[in-house]
Formats: structure tokens, sequence, C-alpha cells
């Protein structure tokens, strides 16, 4: 019966979103606007990273110089590395090599001044991580509301079907994921990206042969990475699997513990919940043993290099060799013309880091691959547009509504199906009006048109005479209430729960309501009354209570508009008469639809409309209907037939 | 109440208790001893895997010992081509090293670093930077519990890397694994095993938590409990031991430093964990109150759609959401600063070890090889002790979890088959009757639902019960298969008190169709299966088609092999209640409930349904109805208004009584359906 309704799932192509290039691509267009929004202080974040990791680098040249030549090895200061401690030139420059009382000045000034330099550094790094999680704090909360509202958004055009967003609980996760996502893929790659431009220069300036070798372990590294993706990416789907049958099997248990009490089938649940538990893990546990494999790999690789450049560097201060680039190494703190001890220990300290760096990078990667199974579902939800904008220049919401009119709608999800064809209906206030008709019948479209859910294609929804495409969709759906068959009640006070629209409601407002439901009397019996705290959804009250607590919920909202779709089905026949003979007074100045299948509720309505083929077929009250001998009175009298 | 929370609660009200958060802070020093022996009671079924990690983790150490050496050697008789002598005389090198080091007397400078080099090449290729290094392979983890929790499953770390560090890790992996697996199946259950009233006053949510993501929590406690401590020691033991015996001799200092800096560690940590703890549980209390009710308020949303989606409550949402990133902002400043002092209090001891080393060097007692020496040793001292520290921070939290976990356990579960109180109860035959006596029901919260309810009925029969909503209709027939048990009173099956029966021997003989559906996600031959499992296609399709759900499973893809629920193909509510209602058909049973099955049928079905019910004499049918045409079709009649029984009679009987409840209750029905 849903086919002609738009899928409220995301299509394949957002299912199968893979991080090769073009996953990346549209990774990267999708968080864009967010990231654009935070653009300045991304900027900043960049530069204070960049420019810090730059500065450690100096400062840690400039010590293991200071440390490793001229308090190790009695080779004179620099005037710069001088002036740092100031240290005359005279007894520490200008001399061929430093005497003992030289090198314990050196090293007790040194110490000072790098526990000085440290505290800072630390200090700064610490607040750059803070201003990170802050930014990245922003971007979540951007992308929490951005989705919460498209996810409302499309729960709301759903929710007239059986498949109403079903995976709306996970935007508080994906929203944290896409975060992740810009903390992983983006701000995290481009500052190891920049370090190891920096290192790799730095390599370069030691020596090209360094370079050579950490650019042959890079590419075998990456090779290997890339070889091994897939492998990382097909667990990281079953591990996701796995865990949301597992997660499903332990929901539904508890939403179906009577069922599996019924017929003793816990035994049998258990053993596959154990048996789904036990997928769960061996998936986790292989994604991970291939994950550390990986970095295992590439940590030795990169070791096996820095072991290689250990021979080659102790061969350069063997052979008394010249720095290649000294000149320029000068300028992060590395003062050094032939290779010397302090050389090889900073250079032994660069490729270390850029060692680091790289193996960052491969985690980074492998993270990604397990991130980007979950995304597709959140970019999807992210890429949703609504169906309706507001106009340009709005008319107000009426203040009184006065009827609410169909004229004329024509309306298809998909082209060439319409589903409402010429559909005329005229709603007043003061009046309840049923909507009676076969599934498919247009019901539930024709109330999304009401909502702006969705726009008709001809013809036009009016109150007052007002097209509803020239108001605000906001202001249209603050003026609606629904009251749904599944009555979904939240495990907080039945107070709560009637105020949870509106949240200013007063105690009067919602006695009121809950009187005109019919719900008033079983609440006051209840020993805390609406301070009564309700189990899972509900499960204290009875199904009849629950559906008259959650339309006396939508009667709360004390909207001028209130549509019940099929609300009173569990009600008996006493209470419902009640409920709707209440309905009929709180009606009074409001429009009041209801879809409903069952006779009694039909009946007693001011006004019926019977749906067929996309158009109201007839309209009138149950007397004048069934005396014209027309389509409705034929479909009451199959319904009552079967009892004579 | 925090301005934060208060603000949060007019936008997602929530309950007045966070059983899933330990809002209370603290537990006592007692409770938390009896929850960590309990949580360790689960390392004992583990305990291979234990014993190997125990093995690995001390021959990580040990190695981890050898490889700063390597680098010495380099350094001093590498680049600083200090010749070996024999016997290695007036050089510092622990006993261990004394095989290398002859090995490598007289050799040039090259080729002794080239040998050291190789050498650490293997140790690498098997520990890496043997305990001074890590290894896990945790996921990347959002603000949200369940990335959080997924690493907390498959928790694990190694601190080798190379192939040894491999297989610790899968190991500690698997030990991680493996205890959850038992934890959450244990707790798993027992839940699915609790009464229903229990499971009707917790919280769906509150369940799902403790299954899934309290689980692992136990696992934590027994890893910080056992592994951390050891490891500390034998680390810290070794590590301070090569200490002294290299450098006693020649610099003290060193020795003493590496003393108190594991000392001043360990005492500066615990106020310090003290202190984050303090803040972090706080900030936690109200910040994860708030992500919590942020994300609980989230699960509802597509729930209640219906209740609006104005700009007014997108914003309310966006400022709840925005103070709870506001508040976790708090907890992260908290870490950082603890983490700030922590490298600071580092620098205190690394600055004091570079002043002796380097003093040395100038003084000519060290040479410049033992600098990276004694920084690897000092860190990873440092590191471990302080590791050990942090260590508390978390295991509050943890034994938070762990006794909820336990709680759950603990909570009284219907009885089982196995028992032996329970006399084992012929078959029922043909003959059955039941009787209700006097029966009460009150729920724990005082609530009287039923009062003095008494009838007998017996096989053949179809009794209605009818009655207003909240009579208490459901909870009456609820004592049938004993998920309630009377308060007062008693039901009797054939003579015997039900108190005797073993609950699943009980529900053996009912077959008992929801007002809800309840399906699981599975195929819809599985579902059926639930109440019948070795149901044949033939019998299925007669159930299905019983209920007019024929028609619609045979247009399903794989008609009875399609899957429902999430993920599957979508069927509407009155579908899966006809699914539902074949299930009920399906289970053999000497008594059917029929909670309200008509609702969802249309009249040509709800006859066969009916006439199906009429043709077993051999059962007893008992149907919550509110539709005239259902009730009519009853022997009997028990309307029930406020937990009473207040008229029985046949259908007809009643609605001639002049003025019953039940004639205005009929008249009405009646005249509704038959207009």
């Amino acid at each position: 019966m849903n086919q002609t309704f738009p899928s409220a799932t995301p299509p394949a192509e957002f299912e199968a979103l893979r991080l090769d290039l073009k996953g990346l691509g549209r990774i990267y267009f999708s968080t864009w606007p967010y990231i654009y929004a935070q653009l300045r202080h991304f900027l900043a974040l960049l530069a204070l990273s960049v420019g810090m990791i730059g500065f450690a680098t100096a400062v840690g040249f400039l010590s293991v110089d200071i440390l490793w030549d001229s308090v190790g090895n009695e080779e004179p200061l620099s005037h710069a590395q001088a002036s740092v401690m100031f240290l005359p030139t005279a007894d520490f420059v200008d001399v061929v090599s430093l005497s003992e009382s030289a090198r314990q000045e050196i090293l007790f000034r040194f110490l000072i001044v790098s526990a000085v330099i440290i505290v800072l550094t630390t200090s700064v790094f610490t607040l750059i991580a803070m201003y990170k999680t802050w930014i990245l704090q922003r971007v979540n909360q951007a992308l929490r509301v951005d989705m919460v509202r498209n996810a409302e958004e499309l729960s709301l055009r759903f929710h007239f079907t059986t498949a109403a967003g079903d995976g709306i609980y996970r935007v508080f996760q994906d929203s944290a994921m896409v975060t992740a996502v810009v903390d992983n893929i983006v701000v995290q790659p481009i500052i190891a990206v920049m370090t190891l431009v920096l290192q790799l220069t730095i390599a370069v300036l030691f020596s090209p042969w360094f370079a050579f070798l950490l650019f042959i372990a890079s590419v075998t590294v990456l090779v290997l990475t890339v070889w091994y993706t897939p492998r990382l990416r097909s667990w990281s789907q079953a591990a996701r699997r796995a865990n949301a049958a597992l997660f499903t099997r332990v929901q539904e248990t508890f939403q179906s513990i009577q069922a599996i009490k019924a017929y003793r089938y816990e035994g049998a649940n258990l053993e596959r919940f154990q048996h789904e538990s036990s997928i769960a893990l061996d998936t986790a546990f292989a994604l991970r043993r291939d994950f550390a494999t990986l970095k295992v790999a590439a940590a030795f690789l990169l070791a096996i290099t820095l072991f290689t450049t250990d021979y080659v560097a102790t061969q350069f201060v063997l052979n008394g060799e010249i720095v290649f680039g000294a000149s320029l190494l000068v300028l992060f703190g590395m003062s050094v013309t032939h290779w010397t001890i302090a050389a090889h220990q900073a250079r032994r300290g660069s490729i270390e880091a850029f060692s680091f760096n790289f193996q960052s990078l491969v985690r980074l990667w492998c993270f990604a691959q397990d991130m980007a199974v979950g995304l597709g579902r959140a970019f999807w939800l992210l890429a949703q547009q609504p169906e309706v904008r507001d106009p340009a220049d709005p008319i107000e919401f009426p203040s009184v509504v006065r009827d609410v009119k169909f004229d004329g709608v024509r309306f298809s999800y998909e082209p060439k199906k319409l589903v409402l064809d010429g559909f005329d209906l005229a709603a007043r206030a003061g009046e309840v009006t049923a909507l009676v008709g076969a599934s498919g019948a247009g019901k539930s479209t024709a109330m999304s048109l009401l909502l702006r859910l969705f726009d008709p294609d001809e013809g036009s929804v009016r109150i007052n005479g007002i097209s509803v495409s020239s108001m605000l969709v906001n202001d249209i759906r603050s003026a609606v209430a629904i009251a749904l068959q599944e009555n979904v009640l939240f495990p907080v006070s039945i107070a709560d729960n009637l105020r949870y629209a509106t949240p200013d409601a007063t105690d009067q407002a919602i006695r009121q309501a809950a009187s005109v439901a019919c719900a008033l009397e079983f609440t006051e019996a209840l020993p805390d009354g609406f301070e009564t705290e309700l189990g899972i959804g509900g499960a204290l009250l009875s199904v009849g209570q629950k559906q008259r607590l959650s339309i006396a919920r939508a009667l709360t909202r004390n909207a001028p508009i209130l549509v019940l779709d099929e609300p009173t089905a569990s009600l008996d026949a006493e209470t419902e008469r009640q409920v709707l003979a209440n309905l009929k007074d709180w009606a009074h100045g409001r429009v009041v639809f209801i879809i409903t299948h069952r006779m009694s509720t039909i009946r007693d309505a001011d006004q019926i409309a019977f749906l067929g083929d996309g158009k109201v077929i007839e309209a009138g009250t149950h007397e004048a209907l069934v005396a014209s001998q027309g389509r409705y009175a034929e479909f009451a009298a199959t319904t009552t037939s079967s009892h004579a | 109440m925090p301005s934060s929370l208060r603000r949060l609660r007019q936008v997602m009200p929530n309950a007045k208790f966070h059983d899933r958060l330990d809002v209370k802070s603290a537990l006592a020093t007692g409770d938390v001893i009896a929850l960590f022996k309990r949580s360790l009671s689960f390392l004992w079924p583990q305990r291979r895997l234990f014993a190997s990690r125990v093995g690995l983790m001390v021959l990580i150490y040990a190695l981890g010992l050898i490889v700063p050496w390597f680098l010495k050697i380099v350094v001093d008789h590498g680049v600083m081509q200090q010749p070996i002598e024999a016997g290695a005389d007036g050089l510092l090198f622990p006993v261990f090293m004394k095989p290398f080091l002859d090995f490598a007397t007289g050799m040039e400078p090259l080729t002794i670093t080239t040998y050291a080099l190789v050498s650490l090449g293997f140790l690498f290729m098997f520990v890496g930077y043997s305990g001074n290094t890590f290894l896990d392979a945790n996921l990347a983890e959002g603000a949200d519990v369940a990335t959080r929790s997924e690493n907390k499953i498959s928790a694990g770390y190694s601190t080798a890397q190379g192939l040894v560090g491999l297989l610790d890790l899968c190991i500690a992996i698997r030990l991680s694994q493996r205890i959850t697996h038992h934890v959450r199946r244990r707790t798993f259950g027992r839940l699915s095993r609790q009464s229903m009233t229990t499971l009707n006053l917790q919280r769906t949510g509150d369940a799902l938590f403790r299954v899934i993501h309290d689980a692992p929590s136990i696992a934590a406690i027994c890893h910080a409990l056992t592994l951390n401590p050891l490891a500390m020691v034998v680390s810290v033991g070794a590590n301070l031991w090569v200490l002294s015996a290299v450098y006693g001799g020649v610099a003290p200092a060193l020795v003493w430093i590496g003393f108190s800096a594991v000392g001043l560690t360990l005492l500066a940590t615990s106020p310090l964990a003290q202190w984050a703890r303090r803040i972090s549980q706080a900030s936690r209390a109200s910040g994860s109150a708030t992500t919590n009710e942020v994300e609980e308020g989230l699960k509802h949303v597509g729930a209640v759609q219906s209740l609006g989606s104005t700009d007014r409550q997108r914003e309310q949402f966006a400022a709840a959401s925005r103070e709870s990133f506001h508040q976790s902002l708090l907890l992260v400043w908290v870490t950082n600063v603890v983490e700030w002092i922590a490298e600071n209090v580092h620098l205190v001891f690394a600055t004091a070890g570079f002043w002796v080393i380097f003093s040395g060097i100038v003084s000519g007692d060290l040479t410049l090889g033992d600098a990276p020496v004694v920084i690897r040793m000092y860190s990873l001292l440092y590191e471990t002790s302080m590791q050990f520290g942090r260590i508390w921070i978390d295991q509050q939290d943890n034994a938070a979890a762990a006794r909820r976990v336990f709680f759950a356990m603990d909570h009284n579960v219907e009885e089982t088959r196995h028992s032996n109180e329970y006399s084992r109860i012929d078959p029922i035959d043909q003959d059955l009757t039941l009787r209700f006596e006097h029966v009460g029901f009150q729920y724990p919260d005082g609530r009287r639902v039923l009062s003095d309810v008494s009838f007998e009925a017996s096989a053949g029969e179809t009794i209605a019960i009818v009655g207003p909503s909240g009579a208490g209709k459901t909870t009456l027939a609820y004592m049938i298969p004993k998920f309630l048990e009377p308060t007062e009173g008693r039901v009797l099956l054939n003579g015997v008190d039900l108190a005797r029966y073993d609950a699943q021997l009980a529900r053996e003989n009912v077959a008992y169709v929801f007002q809800e559906h309840q399906l699981l996600t599975d195929t819809v031959a599985a579902n059926l299966r639930v109440a019948k499992p070795d149901a044949t296609l033939a019998e299925m399709t007669q159930a299905c088609r019983l209920v007019g759900a024929l028609d619609f499973v045979m247009e399903m893809p794989s008609g009875f092999d399609s899957m429902i629920g999430r993920g599957g193909g979508t069927l509407s509510t009155g579908q899966k209640q006809r699914l539902s209602i074949a299930r009920g058909m399906l289970h053999d049973a000497h008594i059917l409930i029929l909670d309200e099955p008509t609702a969802a049928l249309d009249p040509a079905n709800e006859r066969m349904l009916l006439d199906a019910l009429e043709s077993s004499h051999a059962r007893l049918n008992i149907v919550i109805a509110h539709r005239i045409r259902t009730i009519e079709r009853a022997d009997r009649v028990l309307f029930l208004e406020q937990g009473r029984i207040i008229e029985t009679g046949s259908p007809v009987e009643l609605a001639n009584r002049e003025g019953s409840h039940f004639q205005r209750f009929a008249d009405f029905a009646e005249a509704t359906a038959n207009e």
C-alpha cells in the first residue's frame, strides 16, 4: 500500500559510501558548509598548530645541539645559543673547546631556559587542544540541529505511512560521527601532512638520502595500506551489521517481552542473543586484529628505516662529512656544519617524528574506513532538502480559523501516479470532519498537504480562504495538533507526557485536556495522579488509557486545527462516545479532522467525507449520506452487515 | 538542580530518577570492594587467556630492558668511537648485555653499529620499544555512547609493538570480549526472565543500556585490578633494579630520582585523581545527564513528530544540545588540566635527570650514550606509575556500571523449570477447567487493579471479558499464563493452584494474542514458529488464512521467508496484528486468549476467525472485546468494571437483563453497529 510514497530510507548509493577518492570527495563536499562556517577558527587552529610544531621542532634541535655537542662534546656555542642563555661570547663562543665549568654553567642555564619553554609550550598545546574541541563542538552542534530538523521533516512526511523514519534515534550518533570525520579526515590529516612536509624538508636538509629512504618506506607503507584497505572495510561493514542485529535483538526482546514469555521463547531467544553477540564480538575482533596488524607492519617498516638512517648517519659522523643543508638547518635551530653527535641525534628525533606522523595518517585512514561504513545515512540525511519553501512575502496565519478548504487539489508523489485527483473538501470550525475510505484513498496525503509537508501540484489548500502556500510553514505546523493510532508515551510522568510539546502548559490546561480525552478520571485514581511515572511505553496503563492520554497530549497544544489519525481504535464504545462528545464541545472554534474506520466514530461526525480514487466522493452527515443510498451507504452496510 | 538541567527539562521533561547514571557520585568503599570482588569472579573462567597475558607481559618487560642499551652502544661505541675492550671493563652496562659486549669486543665502530642496529631490528620485529610503547586497535569514537562502548567492549592494548605486541593485543581484546560476552549473556538472560511487573516498571532504555553499554565495565575492572598493578610492579621493579645495578655506584642520584619519581607520582596522582574525579563527576552529573536526555529525547523524535516540529522546538533543542556541549567542554577542560599538571610533574623529574646525566657526562663519570638509556627508563617509570594512578579515576564509573549490571543480575526472576519445588503436573487432558477464586491484584505501587474475581470456565467454552478500558481485563487475562500472580486469592487449573506450576509449564497451556503486535526482526515463518517451533508450511498457511494474513504474506517477495521488521519489508500495523493473531492460532494450546483481536480485522476475516474459534471443542477461548459482533458469539460474558466482575451471563441474558451495565454497553455498541 505504500508504493506510492517516496522512500523514507536512504537510496543504495548512500548505503555504499566507500572511502575511495570519490567517497572522500563526497565527504569533503558534504561537510564543507559546516567547516566553512567555522573557517576562521579552523585556519587559526591550523596556523597555531603548525606554528607550534615548527617552534617545538626548533627548540628540540636547539636542545639537542646544546646538550650533545656543547655540554656533552665540548663544542663551543653559536652566538644565538649563547644569547638565549645570556652567556658571554668570550668563554662560550669564541673558544676552541669548552671548559668543564663552562659546560656545567651551560647545562644549568639550559635546563632553566628549557623548563620555562616547555611549561609554555605544553600550556599552549593544551589551549590548542581545548580550542579544537570547542571548534568541533560548534560543528557538531550545527550538524545536530540540521540533522534533527531534516529528520523531523522526513518523519513528518512519512509518519502517515507505516515507514516512519525508523532510525531517527541515530541522529545523535550520526552527527557525532560526522564531526569525528571532520576531525579525522580533514583537520588531523591536514596538520599531520603539514608536519610531514616539515619533517621531510628537515630530513632533506640533513641528507637527501634520508628523504629518499623515507620516501621508499612511505610508498611501501602506502601500498601496503591501500592493498589492505578492502579487508578492513569489509570487516567494518560486517561489524556494523552484527552490532545492529544485536542491538535490534535486545531492543525487540524488551519491546516484545510479553510474546516472548507467552510462547516460552526466552531460551531460544537467549541462544539467538548469544549467537549474535558472538558474531558481533568475532567481527569486532577480526577488524581490530587486522587493524593492529597493519599498524604493527607500518611501525616496523618505519623503525627499520630509522635504523638504516642510524647506520648512514653514524657513517657520516665517522667520515666527518658535511651536513647537506647546514645553512638552512640553522633556521630550525641547528647550528652544525659537519656531522656531529648532535646532528646524529637531531636527525634521529626528526625521523622519529616523521614516522610518528606517518603512522597517525595510516591510523586515521583506517579510522576513516570504519567511519565511512556508518556515514551513508548521515550524509543522506544532511542532503535532504525540505520539499516546501516559505514564501518570500508570507501572509500572517489568521488569528481565528474559520475553515479549511481543499480546492481541486491534485497531487502525486511520483509522476503519473496521482494520489489526489480533484480533491475538494470544506471543513468548518466547530465541526468534526471524518475522513473515511479504504487505505490508499488519500486520507493521510490530504492531511500532509494541510501540514505543508508537500505542496499540491494543482489546486490549493486554504485556511480562511488564504492558500497555505502563502503562509510560513512554521506557523501552519504550530497551528495543527495531531494524535496518532500508535500512541507513544514516554517513560516520564503523565504530566510531562501531556506537556511534551507545550512545556509551559499550566496544570489547569493539562487537566482540561485530560478531561476532554476522558483521561482525567483514571489518572486521578492513580496513587501519584498526574505525577505518576510511566513504564516502558506507558506499560502500566491499558492500551485504551494510553490512547486517551495521547489524545490529551494533542489537545494540550490548544491548536486551532486538530487531526486525529485512528485515535479511538482501542477505546470501548462508551468511552469512545464520551470522548467524541467532549471533542465536539471542545471543537468550538476549531477544525477537527478524524481519520477512522470505526462506524461509531464516523456516525457522530458533523461531516463525513467519503474518499475514493483520490477525491471526495460524497460528503455530508451520516443520515444524509445513508439516505442518498450512495457509496457511503453501501460501505456502512457492509461494515455492519455481520450483525443482523 | 543546575540551570542547564532546568532549562533542558522544559524541552525534554524526564523522569525524576536517573538510574542509569550514578548521580549520587561516590560509592562507599565497602560497596566498591564487594563489587570488585564479584567482578573478578568473571576472570576465573578466562584463566588461560589471563595466564597467557601475564606470561607475555613478563616477556615484554624483560625484552624491554634490553632495548635502550643498544641505543647506548650506537652512540658511545659507534658515533663516539669508544672501543669495547675485553671484559668490557669500565663500561656501564647491565649483566645481560655482557654476551653482546663480549661478541663486539675489538670491533670497528661501524661494525659495532651494524650489529647493534641489526639486533635492534630483530627486537623490533618482536616487541618494538618494548614496555615503553603503546599498541591498541581502538576505532574512532565520537561524543556518543555507542562508539565509546563499542571500543570498551573490545578494549585492549599492549605495551609492545611487533609480533609479540600483536599477539598480546589480540589476547587482551579477546579477554575483554569474553568477559563482556559472559556478563551480557547472563544479564540478558536474567533481564528477560524477570517478572512482568518488574519489566513494566523498568525503562526499556535502561535495560538496553545494561546489556549493551554497562557490561564491558566488568572487564575493565578485571583489567584494572589485576593486570595493571601487576604490570606496574613488574616493570617498575625490573627497571629500578637495572638502574641501581648499573648506576648505583657511579651516579646514585639517578637511582634516587628514579625511586622518587615513582613514589611521588603515585602519591601525587592519588589526590589529582580524586580532584579530577570529583570535578568530572559533578560535571558529569549534569553534563552527561544533559547529553543523555538530549540523546533520549531524540530517540523519541521519530514518534513525536506529531507533537510539532516548530521553530520554537528546534530552538529549544538547539539550546539543550548546546548546553550539553558546554558541559562536556568542562569535562575536557578538567582532563586537559590534569594532563598538563602531569606533564609538568614529569618535567621536574626529567630536568633533574638531565642535570645528573649531563653533569656526569661533563665530569666523565657517564657517557653520552647513557642519556638515551636513562631518559627512556625514566619515562617508562613515570608513565607506568602515572597510568597506575589514572586507572582509579575510571574505576569509579566502572564500579557504578558494575553495580547496575549486578543489580539486574540479582533481580528476582521467574521460576524456571529446573526448580524442584514445583510438582510436575501431568499434561492437561480434554477436561480442562480454569477457576478463579477471589482473585485480587495490586501493583507494587499500591494501585489496585482487580478485586475478588471469581469464575469458572472449561474447555469448549468461549468467554468474553467485557468492560470499559482500564477495568482490569488484560490484568485478569495475564493471570492465566502467570505473567502476573494474584496478590490475593488463587487461580486453579484443573484444580491445581497455578502458584504450584512453574511459569514455563503454565504457558505451555496458553496461547496469548496481544493487543499490540509483538513481532521480531526475522522472516515471517520464523515469527510464526516462535509459537510452534516445528510448524509446517501447511499449518502456517492455514493459520494465516484464518486471520486474512495469507494474501499479503504471499504478496511479499519471498512469501513466508520474507524478512519483516527493521531492514525488511514494512507491514502496516493491521497486517502485523494479523500475523500476531496467526501466531497465536498456531500455538496449539488448551487455552487461547485473544486481547482485542478483531480491531485489526475486517468483518469477513473477523467472522472466519470467530468460526474457527467455535470449531474447537477441546479449547477454552477467552476473548477480550469491545465489538458486539465478537461478544455475542461468546458462551458467557464477564462484565468487568473497576477490577470487579459486576455481571456474568450469556450475552443474550445480559442484554435482556433490565438496567444491566452490559445492556448499556451493548445497546450502544449494537446501535452504532447496526443502524
